[in-house]
């Protein structure tokens, strides 16, 4: 029927515009049982069965307004759906920032408990004296997890917030791109000098703009740029996959 | 575009809004907090008790009811189950105990605001106690 087919459109509309899918299929749900009590009052109402159809279609609304109304009114119930330009554009560098912080906090706690529970393990490691073969690809790892965590952390909490709190692709996309970019420049060197002296760099690659843009050939920089944007598409893909819709009218 | 709540009758239907008039904010809320302190009810059932516990003279967008009762339960003031009368199964919604103490507040506001309105539609006294 018309109306059947246009409300399970609604489902997939709903969940186009960024609304989760268990959401979507409750809220078509209902309306189908609305739809059907206004059919039965107007065939008691002694309507024919198209004209009674088309009354009850009419008292229900017009499904793009309850689209954008039920999109509206979910959006609107947390604070990253009534601000999202704080949200979704202001709040992802500082965040970022955090989540470093954060990590950083971690790290020192976990290495001052496992000092008080193991004593003193000899301090870090001297990269200027000889290490074990591995002590250097180790070292690069850590420092490459440590400096990718922040914008891929954050990436993936932005594509929770934004799959759970219906705010779609757009939004998490302007959360999303600012971290890439600021993973893409970000870059770390582990060196061993001449005469036995060695040093860790962190930096932001700052250049002239045509410059910077031959960074994105360097490997390291292009995973780094892609890493938060393939997390966060995971996590956004397999949130809708998860829920996705099953609903079917009989 | 559907109204979300219209007064009706000898108004002026706004049929052309987006939301409320501006003075029927918290209105919707307030009323379905009523209704449904009193008794379970589902959504066509709800839309029409708001129509005849008012005398006609407000009214809900039919669909438009489901998008404020999930706001609310999503807040706690509500409470929903699915169950099964007359060969057919409908979703069901009643007030929860943070909901009845919303609606007191609500009410109280509503009845202070009202009272004040009344009073200045009225005629109500203008004292200038800076004028000496």
């Amino acid at each position: 029927m018309k109306t059947e087919v246009s409300l399970e459109g609604l489902v997939g509309d709903l969940v186009r515009r960024g609304l989760p899918v268990e959401y979507a299929e409750r809220a078509v749900a209902e309306l189908e049982d609305h739809r059907q009590d206004l059919l039965a009052e107007a065939e008691r109402d002694g309507l024919p069965g198209e004209a009674a159809e088309s009354l009850a279609a009419e008292r229900l609304g017009n499904t793009k307004t309850l689209s954008r109304k039920i999109v509206r009114d979910y959006r609107r119930r947390s604070f990253a759906g009534r601000h999202p330009w704080w949200t979704f554009v202001a709040a992802p560098l500082p965040t970022m920032v955090l989540a470093w912080a954060a990590l950083i906090l971690t790290i020192w706690g976990a290495a001052e408990a496992a000092k008080l529970v193991i004593g003193d393990w000899g301090g870090p490691i001297d990269l200027c004296k000889p290490n074990p073969p591995w002590v250097h690809p180790a070292v690069c790892a850590l420092l490459f997890l440590i400096v990718n965590f922040g914008p891929t952390a954050t990436a993936c909490i932005y594509a929770w917030l934004a799959s759970r709190g219906g705010h779609g692709l757009r939004w998490l996309t302007a959360a999303c791109l600012p971290l890439a970019l600021v993973a893409a420049i970000l870059f770390f060197k582990v060196e061993s000098l001449p005469g036995g002296h060695g040093r860790v760099m962190f930096g932001l690659m700052l250049a002239e703009p045509v410059k910077m843009l031959r960074l994105f050939t360097s490997p390291l920089q292009l995973t780094q740029l892609l890493l938060p944007l393939v997390a966060a598409t995971c996590i956004y893909s397999w949130h809708q996959w998860r829920f996705r819709p099953r609903l079917r009218f009989a | 575009m559907l109204p979300y709540l219209k007064p009706i009758g000898n108004l002026r239907r706004m049929t052309r809004r987006r939301t409320n008039p501006d003075f029927l904010n918290g209105v919707p809320e307030l009323v379905v907090l009523k209704l449904l302190s009193g008794r379970a009810m589902y959504g066509y059932e709800l839309v029409q008790a708001v129509r005849e516990q008012s005398g006609g003279g407000l009214a809900f967008g039919e669909g438009c009811i489901y998008p404020l009762l999930h706001k609310l339960e999503a807040r706690g003031e509500l409470t929903s189950r699915r169950v099964q009368f007359g060969g057919r199964s409908r979703v069901v919604y009643r007030a929860t105990e943070k909901g009845r103490g919303q609606l007191a507040e609500a009410v109280a506001r509503w009845q202070d605001v009202a009272a004040a309105v009344t009073r200045i539609l009225q005629g109500g006294r203008h004292e200038n106690r800076s004028i000496a």
